[in-house]
């Protein structure tokens, strides 16, 4: 039997922090620049690849551009050309429209699909998984191009439905919906797999056995601790499908014009690298805007382990 | 801590400037390797057996890279100035890259034999005064249809010639071809047409006025086309499909590329308001300066008969050979029968003036950024 003498108890009110651990350990010089010099690998990869070039960017948007030489005085112009343009105007907020479209309509899709996958095919869900995500393999261009033998007029989807659809959707805002929505869903649905993987099922049956119907349980305990996984998945779809031009240039003809284009005419025709620049910060602005928002939906209400 | 990691971050900083430092100098970098050219040119100007055998006399490497357009051209030399070593500038565009310095002038008399082709190329392949540029192809962005798609009604006709082809580029604008024009995407290309078409002589130098009236005459082309191409390839493509019927054509070479899959397509190159036209030329970019031994090499060796008159009876382009040139025993032999010539403008050269009066040579415009917010209008579908 083991004697408790009270005597070194701590006096009541007394945390056991404060008393309880012992100084903080002082480590050497050297073994502190191990420890940094360790993580600097990371620090370099995320200087020369984000910081600086998004830097770079910024700065040059700053400067002014006189007939194709750039002048490395700061100036606000190119910002305040990019607002007063009907034409950039019209474009952002034809892009914008475009990419949340895509990334909503990619987003449901996958989800829906994703809880399928997961509740239905038991040990199969991962092999499924696989095949969902296998496209990306190949080719980006090869697959907007087979879009344009899918939509084309006399293509395989007017070959098989007919009078029943449009002959006229290839070049067109749709196709361009429709193309960008079919390249989101893959990196959407591994998001959205990923979280409702980590639900452990007898939650979901705890529910029902409360007396939950299917679509409570959905709503109520499902779609709160997935909807995180949904909403990174609508972030790297959105981010996709924003900055895209290729797209829209295969399958968009004049309709299908976004925002990539004027920084592909920027950088190439107009020989404008600073408006360009511009325009890219605005883009990247615009997609941390929306990031910003759709992080508020990103956070997972109640630990469930 | 937070100021000993704001001390690593500092040295990781100076670490990478200190590496980016030492390998600035690079591009093809000190050391070039002479025996090795990097090209930058079009689709079907250098096809690769023909620079095996050049390479296979000389010792000289040439890796050839095509691009789509003229703006591509440009960006890809500005992005990396040393990268490319000769690059096909098009006339109109000397300017852009004097203005950035990225070429170095000309040197004639290391050129052996210089073009002859009946027309002053010099001028469109200078700026400031100096020469960048050794004519090595031109030509001109023709009317084109397919044939049978012109409707045989008294509608049609005051856009023919008395020979029944379509000589006015109104013919664009007609209902009747809405949504099947061609039209490729290059404003810098296709704007001059529109002036023109306007009975605009200069289509390089408008006034303000005149902008304004060629905005609403393109604005009016967003409904006969309904998409643009990009490269040679993909208005030969649409073309075959018959996606498009009529059209502005980028390059004469799709007439033969068409023909080799049975397809017609007919062309007028004297179009009564005038025909945009071009020149390709080699010019010498910093890299290649490093080179020149080689370089030009390599520009004499394309510009003698025998390679012109092979790449002009492949591609029925127009080269940089005179009409006699073409004619002589040594072309004919490598490959430009009587009728590939006859499928290219240089029997049209025949004629001088006359013809070379109807082309109006790419230039620098009046106002290139007015220019390109038209053409994005035109893309938008907005109206003046």
């Amino acid at each position: 039997m083991t004697t408790i003498d009270l005597a070194d108890q701590p006096p009541a009110g007394t945390t056991t922090e404060a008393i309880g651990s012992a100084p903080p350990r002082r480590r050497n010089a050297v073994a502190a620049a191990k420890d940094y010099l360790k993580a600097a690998p990371a620090f370099v990869w995320a200087l020369a690849l984000i910081i600086l070039p998004n830097f770079v960017l910024l700065l040059n948007s700053l400067w002014k551009n006189d007939f194709g030489t750039v002048t490395k005085s700061f100036t606000l112009e190119n910002y305040i050309e990019l607002f007063q343009s009907e034409v950039y105007r019209t474009l952002f907020w034809r892009t914008l429209l475009t990419a949340l479209t895509a990334s909503l309509i990619a987003t449901v899709i996958a989800y829906i699909s994703a809880v399928v996958v997961v509740r239905y095919f038991g040990r199969y869900k991962l092999m499924v998984a696989i095949l969902v995500v296998v496209p990306l393999l190949i080719s980006y261009l090869m697959r907007i191009f087979a879009w344009k033998i899918i939509l084309g007029e006399h293509g395989i989807l007017v070959g098989a439905l007919g009078d029943a659809v449009p002959k006229n959707i290839l070049y067109s805002q749709w196709s361009v919906i429709l193309t960008l929505t079919y390249v989101a869903i893959p990196y959407v649905f591994l998001s959205v797999f990923v979280a409702l993987e980590r639900i452990p099922p007898h939650i979901a049956e705890a529910a029902g056995d409360c007396g939950a119907s299917p679509w409570k349980t959905f709503w109520t305990v499902l779609w709160p601790l997935s909807r995180g996984g949904a909403a990174v998945g609508f972030a790297i779809a959105f981010v996709l499908t924003f900055g895209d031009y290729v797209t829209p240039a295969m399958v968009g003809g004049l309709s299908g014009t976004m925002l990539g284009s004027i920084v592909l005419q920027e950088f190439g025709i107009a020989n404008n690298w600073p408006m360009g620049s511009a325009v890219g910060v605005v883009v990247i602005l615009s997609g941390l805007v929306v990031l910003g928002v759709i992080s508020l939906f990103a956070r997972t209400e109640a630990r469930f382990d | 801590m937070r100021r000993k990691l704001a001390v690593v971050v500092a040295l990781v900083i100076a670490l990478v400037f200190a590496v980016a430092g030492c390998s600035s100098g690079g591009g093809s970098g000190g050391g070039a390797d002479t025996k090795t050219l990097n090209l930058l040119t079009w689709e079907g100007y250098h096809e690769q057996p023909w620079l095996d055998e050049f390479t296979k006399g000389t010792g000289i490497k040439v890796n050839a890279t095509n691009v789509g357009s003229p703006a591509e051209m440009f960006a890809k030399v500005k992005a990396n100035p040393t990268q490319y070593d000769v690059v096909l500038a098009t006339s109109g565009w000397f300017d852009n890259y004097a203005q950035n310095d990225l070429l170095v002038p000309i040197d004639p008399s290391k050129v052996a034999a210089q073009p002859s082709p009946g027309f002053d190329w010099q001028s469109a392949a200078s700026s400031g005064g100096k020469q960048y540029g050794i004519l090595y192809n031109w030509g001109d962005q023709p009317l084109a249809w397919l044939p049978g798609s012109i409707p045989n009604t008294p509608e049609m006709k005051k856009y023919l010639d008395d020979q029944g082809r379509p000589n006015d580029w109104n013919i664009l604008w007609d209902p009747v071809f809405a949504g099947k024009v061609s039209v490729f995407d290059d404003p810098t290309s296709v704007m001059p047409m529109v002036p023109l078409a306007l009975g605009f002589p200069d289509p390089y130098k408008l006034t303000d006025e005149q902008l304004a009236q060629v905005q609403e005459k393109l604005n009016g082309l967003h409904s006969q086309v309904k998409r643009l191409t990009s490269g040679f390839d993909d208005q030969t493509q649409q073309f075959a499909s018959g996606d498009a019927t009529i059209g502005y054509l980028n390059i004469i070479s799709e007439v033969a590329a068409l023909k080799k899959d049975g397809k017609q397509l007919e062309v007028n190159n004297e179009v009564k308001q005038g025909v945009p036209a071009w020149t390709d030329n080699y010019s010498i970019t910093k890299g290649g300066a490093e080179k020149l031994d080689s370089v030009y090499k390599f520009i004499d060796y394309t510009a003698a008969i025998p390679w012109q008159a092979r790449f002009i009876g492949t591609s029925s382009n127009s080269g940089a050979l005179s009409l006699e040139q073409a004619k002589t025993p040594e072309a004919v032999n490598a490959g430009l029968t009587q009728e590939a010539l006859d499928a290219t403008l240089i029997p049209a050269t025949a004629s001088g003036d006359a013809f070379f009066s109807k082309l109006r040579f790419f230039q620098p415009v009046e106002n290139l950024d007015k220019r390109l917010d038209m053409w994005n209008q035109f893309k938008l579908g907005m109206s003046t």
